[in-house]
Order: C-alpha cells, then structure tokens, then sequence
C-alpha cells in the first residue's frame, strides 16, 4: 500500500514538473545580453500599441485617501498633457495604473507584486515605510520607483528617482527665514517636536546645523509616535525650556492634538511644519486662528492661484480649477516620470535596467517654476532641489496656504548632505 | 487486580478515541493532492501577486493553527498573539540577518524565543478566563510595540528594518530556487516554503491534538472543572497550549519577516491580532484546516474585491473624490461575509466540507442494519467536539461552551 501511494505520488509530481509552464529555463552559459539599440516591448510596454503604463502607489483608501486622491489627480493632469502632445517622445502615451497600499508597506509589497508585470515603474510611492517595504524587491526586479516622499536616504538609491525638497533643506529654509526676518535672533531658543524616526532625525540634522550656522540656542528635542493623541507633556517640555520656535516634524492627524495641548499650556512659539501638516479642513475649525498666528509652513511651488508660474498655470489649465498644493505634488511627480521616460525612449530601453540607466545619463529634471531643479546623474551625486516655499496659514487664501517667500534659499548656501 | 486511576482512563480514552491521521482513502488521497499541490501550484502559476497571496496566506495559517490551538482546542482567547508573531519576526532577522546564522538555525530559535516568551507569560495570563485574559493578552501587544520602537538596535524602531535572513538549506536557495533546468523566481521559492513548513505545522498540530496532552485541553476547554477531577491539571494544560501557540506565531513571523523583507512594529499591532481571530472564526474553530481556509478566504477577498470592482458602479476611480475605493469594497466585503458566518454558519468555512461526513454518519446511524447503535471513531470524531481526535465538527464556536469558566 505505501509503495503505491509512494508510486502515485512520484507519478503526480513528476507530471506536473513535465508541465511547468510557469518557470524560466536557466540560462546557458552561451546566450549573450544583447545590446538595446531600439525599443523593445518590456512588462508595461508592448511595441505593437505604443502605450508605456505606469503605476502610481497611493492610499486611495483610509484616512489619506481624499490628500491620495489629489495627487492621484495631479499627475493625470501632467500626463494629460503629455498625451496631448503625442505621449513621450512625442509618440508613446502613458496610461496610469493605481495601486492601493492603504500607507501600510505589508499592503504596498502585494500590491507591487500585483502590478509590477503591468507597468514600466512607479510613478509615485506614498509613504517612507511602503518605499523601504518595496527597496529590496526593487533592488532584486531591477526595477525603478518614484518615492512621493521627501527623505534625503533614498536620494542616492539607483532605483529610485526623488523629485522633492528634503526635509533638511525645508528646515533649514524656514529657519534661515525667519533668522533674516528677525523672528528669531541668535538669542532665541530653538527646540523640536519630532516624529521618532528618521524624517524626523532628519529635521533635527537641520535644526543642529541651523544652530551651529546662525547661533541660536538649541533647545531640548522632544518626540512622538505617528499614533499618539496627547502632546501635554512634550508642550509642557518646550514651554519649560522657553522655546520660541519650534521645528514640528508630524502629520496632519497630529495636529489638532497639537494644538489643544499647546492651547490648554498657553504656549504659542512659532511653529515651523511641513504642509502636508496643514488639512485645507482646518480653515473652518477652532484651531484655524491658532494656525495662522503661530505656523510657519514650508511647501512647493507659491500661492496655488499664481499664474506667473508656468506650471502652476499649466495645471490649472489642465484640472479646470484652482490646484490644491497635492495636486501640484502629483504633478511635479509626473514631470519626473516623464522626463526619465523620455530619456530611457531616447536611450532605448524602457526596462528595469534602462530606466536606472536613464536616470544616469539624466543631468536634471526641471519643475516649470514649481520648485528647484532635481540634479541626477549617477546615484552617488544626485541631490534634491534646494528651494522651499514659505507659507502663512490663511484660512482665505486657496489651500490655506499665502506664500511669503516664493522658491527661497537659505542666503548661507545648501546645508551639508541636503 | 487493574487499578483504574484517571491517568488510566485518558490513556484508554486516547487509545480509544485516536484513529490513525490518515485513516480512510479520501483523506490520503487529500494528502497526497495537497502535497503535490504544494510543488505544481508555484510551477504553473507564475503571477507574483497570486503567488504572494497565498505565501502570506500560509503564513497567517501557521500563525492562526497556533492560535486555533489555544482558542478552538483549549477554549482561552487571546488577543495577544501578533506579540509572538512580531516577536518571531524581529528575532528572525536579529539572528538570521544581523548574526548570520543559516535558515535551520535561526527560524527554530526564533519560534523557541516566541515560545521562550510565551512561557514567561502564560502563568500569569492564564490565571484568569475567557475576556479577562484578552485583554491581558491584548496588553501583550502594546508592550511588545513599545518595546520593540525603543529597541532600536534590533527592530529599527519606527523606520522598521529591512529582512536580510538567509532562506536556505545548503545549497537550496528558496530566494533563488532551481529545478532542474527550471529557475524560480524568489515569490515560487517562498511558497514552496511556507506551503511545507505550513504542512508539517498542521501534522504536527492533528498529532498534538490527538495526544493525551491535546486531549486533556479539550477536557478541560468542554468542562474544567470535570476534567480536574478527573486528575487533568489546568494550569499545565493551558501552559502546553500557550506555549505552542507562541512557538507557532513566532514560527509565523520569522517566516512574514523574509516573505515581506520588510518589518515594522507597526505590523504586529491589534488590527493584526484581530485579523488572526476572525480567521480562526471563519475557518472553523477547533479544527485543523479551519485556519487554513480562513487565511485562505481573507487574502483572497481583496483579489476577488479588485477584480468584482471593474464591473461595479459604485467604485470610484482614483484620482476623483467619492464613491467607494477598492479596498474600502474589499474591506465591506470582508465585514459581511463574518457577519454572515457569525449569524448563519457559527462553524466556519470548515463545516461546509464537514456536512456530507455528518449525513453519512446520520444516514449509517439510521440504518436498520446497525442495532447495536455504536459507532467507528471516524464517526465519533465528525460528531463529537470534547472527545474529536483529528477533527471535531465544530457546529457552534466551542468558546461559547465554557462561558462557564469566565
């Protein structure tokens, strides 16, 4: 009896090995890469229709769905364009394929693996952890992603383009700012409210070098978890140390919690945050009149209805409505695709490896205004733009958002390794 | 003269309620189709979305049969048990990533640390019953997220860390597996991987099940206090249980830990432990395929939601506010069908393959042949819970029963 049980299951097994029809042969030591003169279907692209797919990872669901959904918007703008003008390189129009990672990496690992056959690269990652989640993956597919983030560690990662400012130049930005404007002084205090984790240690390289740069007094460092609802004691910290400003590194959820806390303490610092910190939400809330007293933003672009910028006019063009600051996000996003796209086109070679290859030979990929230049070439000398936006909050203004220095630098030069 | 004693009693009763694990043809030909499928599935289907779907899904079976183990078998819920499966994971890469250890080291060391843990706990979380001890176990979950942020050194805190374990066994590269003249690609090797592991878990778990010491759980989950007079010890019961079950999570997670390459603290928190539960519910409690169907139906119901969302109205397109998303379908999907479980099918997915058993066995009681009125062990087994060997028909969720000892 064993043996034939034996004997049916080695029958099976061998039968469906035979039939494997979903394994690659191993190469032979005589097959020789062949060299990419022309443009050659790849996963994403077939020749035959001409269309290049990418897919853009966002959290079409959840609470950041509706800012997701912006973006999302965004780059379909900029690839309406493209497609306008004939597609890339005048020839080859982008479809966009959306992949759902909720803003959890385990989610962004399936849904990576579920489109990554369909598409040429991702045009745009939301979140640091889905964008670390997938880096190994990437690495081992040989296969190129966009980040939608900020964060200096990945500049110099071969397989991924980054379009944005960093964290540290937007810090060094705002503080450099406020210096020239005489709201903090080299007497000031300054101090932190950052997330535990390594955008926020980015912030605080900023803060560290700002110090060190202009002579302000560095106050204590205070943290937080992404999920933590009470600041008491962190405010009760910043207030007991006398910090007049205060680099905040969180999210938009952080906050009204933010601000309850501050308020209850009586504490009103200038507070220097990101914009994403700020929901268009705000403007119709209690905390609105805090907001705009004490936030000091940084951003992209200028004020939202500014028609002298050429993208900025370009995206209202194409949206039909003023643009919210993620739609300009998702928009700058998309210019970096495209010009990554055009160059592999040119190049021939829309793989993994030729898009990484684009991104080499690439100089720069410009924003029409919206933002700095992003300087690529081999990974190890990329850098990303160095110009912020300056923004007040001001519930009247479109995004809330009203630009008081538009595409500033820190008159001291770009921090080191910003 | 035979002395009968309550050690003497079980050892009959397990003589005499244990068939063989694979007594009759159907169940050996099921075997046979599962190992088999085990190789020919990653063979023919080459989608790394799929593919991955059911790696994960066989990961989350391994942790839900430990699980199943202390819920279904021993009737103790936990809401602890992503704390073993995170603890399995970190130590996972600790060992196999940062100490450089081979695969057959460091993923048995990491499920003896969860297990290690596990012992530390359980004298004191199985002091109390039933809710009182989910939401001690639930505190199990915080503490191991707190502790794992500050652990920086070893989880990456917040920013998590990437997985670098090996996964191979001498010159058997999972990453990287070869055939023959076949090359697989790394998400083929991972199923192969976890598919086995998960196999040997589910015979290892119908042996333990079938034991004195899984027995003595059962006794004691159907009626504690029966069972300790008649000389079952609760408490190194539930200790076995306990044990086993955080052995299995951690087992789990050191093997999520290389299937994602990536872990956060983030991913072991209540919405995992929670998942685990409404697994082991919809699978079927107390049984040893349950929490592999229920694993199996909830990776696969965001497949079936993004796929049913072309040809639904309601769904928004990205990009445009309002509407439903896909996930957000997937999501609603997933909370119907536990309501209906809950309400019309109390003994999980399981019960459905457990129903033609049932009338063959009501349709041989009935038969005017059969006087005596006694049954074979298979019988017994598809038609009792306390006294099952290999697979009680769970009818009605068996914590219910011991509402007795909360």
């Amino acid at each position: 009896m064993r043996t034939r049980t034996l004997g049916v299951l080695s029958t099976a097994a061998a039968a469906l090995l035979l039939t494997s029809c979903a394994v690659q042969t191993a190469p032979s030591d005589a097959e020789s890469p062949s060299a990419a003169a022309e443009l050659k279907s790849v996963p994403g692209f077939d020749i035959s229709d001409g269309t290049i797919h990418v897919a853009q990872m966002t959290a079409l669901s959840g609470p950041l769905a509706p800012s997701s959904n912006e973006q999302v918007a965004g780059q379909q703008a900029y690839w309406d364009y493209v497609n306008d003008q004939g597609g890339i390189a005048g020839e080859y129009p982008v479809e966009v394929i959306t992949a759902d990672n909720q803003y959890n990496p385990q989610l962004a690992v399936q849904e990576y693996q579920r489109v990554k056959d369909q598409v040429v690269m991702l045009s745009g990652v939301l979140g640091d952890a889905s964008t670390e989640a997938l880096l190994p993956i990437l690495e081992q597919d040989e296969a190129v992603a966009l980040p939608s983030t900020q964060s200096s560690r990945f500049t110099t990662n071969e397989n991924l383009g980054m379009t944005f400012t960093s964290y540290e130049s937007n810090v060094w930005n705002a503080l450099s700012y406020l210096f020239e404007e005489g709201r903090i002084t080299e007497d000031s205090v300054v101090c932190s409210m950052i997330q535990a984790d390594q955008s926020g240690q980015a912030r605080q390289d900023a803060l560290e070098h700002a110090a060190e740069e202009l002579g302000f007094t560095l106050g204590p460092k205070t943290e937080f978890a992404p999920t933590d609802a009470a600041f008491t004691a962190q405010v009760q910290t910043l207030k007991g140390a006398n910090c007049e400003a205060v680099v905040f590194g969180g999210a938009t959820n952080n906050v009204p919690n933010l601000v309850a806390a501050a308020t209850q303490l009586d504490y009103a610092p200038i507070w220097e945050a990101e914009f994403f910190a700020i929901a268009q939400s705000f403007k119709d809330t209690d905390i609105a009149g805090y907001l705009a007293d004490n936030f000091v933003i940084t951003g992209i672009g200028g004020d939202l209805d500014d028609d002298s910028i050429e993208g900025m006019q370009l995206l209202t063009e194409q949206l039909g409505a003023t643009p919210t600051m993620q739609n300009v996000y998702g928009f700058m996003q998309a210019i970096t695709a495209a010009t990554i796209l055009e160059k592999a086109v040119e190049l021939g070679d829309l793989s993994g490896p030729g898009l990484m290859n684009a991104m080499t030979e690439l100089d720069k990929v410009s924003y029409m205004g919206l933002n700095g230049d992003m300087i690529y070439g081999p990974a190890a000398d990329r850098m990303q733009p160095d110009t912020s936006t300056i923004f007040a909050y001001d519930p009247a203004a479109p995004g809330s958002l009203k630009a008081l220095a538009t595409q500033y630098v820190a008159p001291q030069g770009r921090g080191p390794g910003f | 003269m035979t002395v009968t004693t309550p050690d003497t009693v079980l050892a009959r009763s397990t003589r005499a309620h244990a068939p063989r694990l694979f007594d009759t043809w159907t169940k050996k030909i099921l075997a046979i189709v599962f190992v088999v499928a085990i190789i020919a599935i990653p063979l023919n289907i080459g989608d790394s979305y799929v593919l991955t779907v059911l790696t994960t899904a066989a990961v989350a079976a391994i942790a839900t049969t430990g699980l199943n183990l202390l819920t279904g078998y021993a009737g103790q819920i936990s809401l602890g048990h992503a704390f073993f499966v995170g603890a399995g994971a970190f130590t996972g890469q600790v060992l196999g990533g940062q100490l450089g250890l081979p695969f057959l080291l460091w993923l048995p060391l990491s499920a003896l640390f969860a297990g290690a843990l596990g012992a530390l706990v359980a004298p004191f979380a199985l002091r109390l019953r039933g809710p009182y001890l989910a939401i001690v176990s639930l505190g199990l979950v915080y503490i191991g997220i707190y502790a794992a942020r500050n652990l920086t050194g070893f989880t990456g805190g917040l920013n998590g860390t990437v997985v670098t374990a090996p996964v191979s066994i001498g010159p058997v590269d999972f990453a990287a597996l070869q055939i023959g003249p076949f090359l697989l690609s790394r998400e083929q090797g991972m199923f192969i991987l976890c598919w086995t592991i998960l196999a040997l878990v589910l015979l290892a778990t119908a042996n333990i099940v079938r034991s004195r010491s899984g027995r003595a759980m059962q006794a004691i989950r159907d009626h504690d206090l029966a069972a300790e007079v008649l000389g079952v010890r609760r408490l190194p019961s539930m200790m076995n249980a306990f044990i086993i079950s955080s052995v299995l999570g951690g087992l789990a997670g050191g093997l999520l830990g290389v299937v994602l390459q990536y872990i956060r603290p983030e991913n072991f928190g209540l919405e995992l432990s929670i998942q685990y539960v409404a697994i082991i519910v919809i699978g079927g409690l107390a049984s040893i395929w349950g929490p592999v169907l229920g694993s199996l139906f909830i990776g696969l119901v965001p497949v079936l939601a993004i796929w049913l969302a072309e040809y639904l109205p309601f769904i928004s397109k990205p990009g445009e506010q309002g509407g439903m998303s896909v996930s957000g379908f997937g999501l609603s999907v997933y909370g119907i069908l536990i309501i209906v479980f809950l309400l019309f099918r109390r003994g999980g997915l399981i019960s459905f393959f457990n129903i033609p058993r049932r009338r063959a066995a009501a349709t041989r009681n009935a038969s005017p042949t059969d006087t005596t009125g006694t049954t074979s062990s298979s019988d017994t087994a598809s038609s009792t819970h306390a006294t099952s060997a290999s697979e009680p028909a769970p009818e009605e969720p068996t914590t219910e029963k011991e509402g007795h000892s909360s």
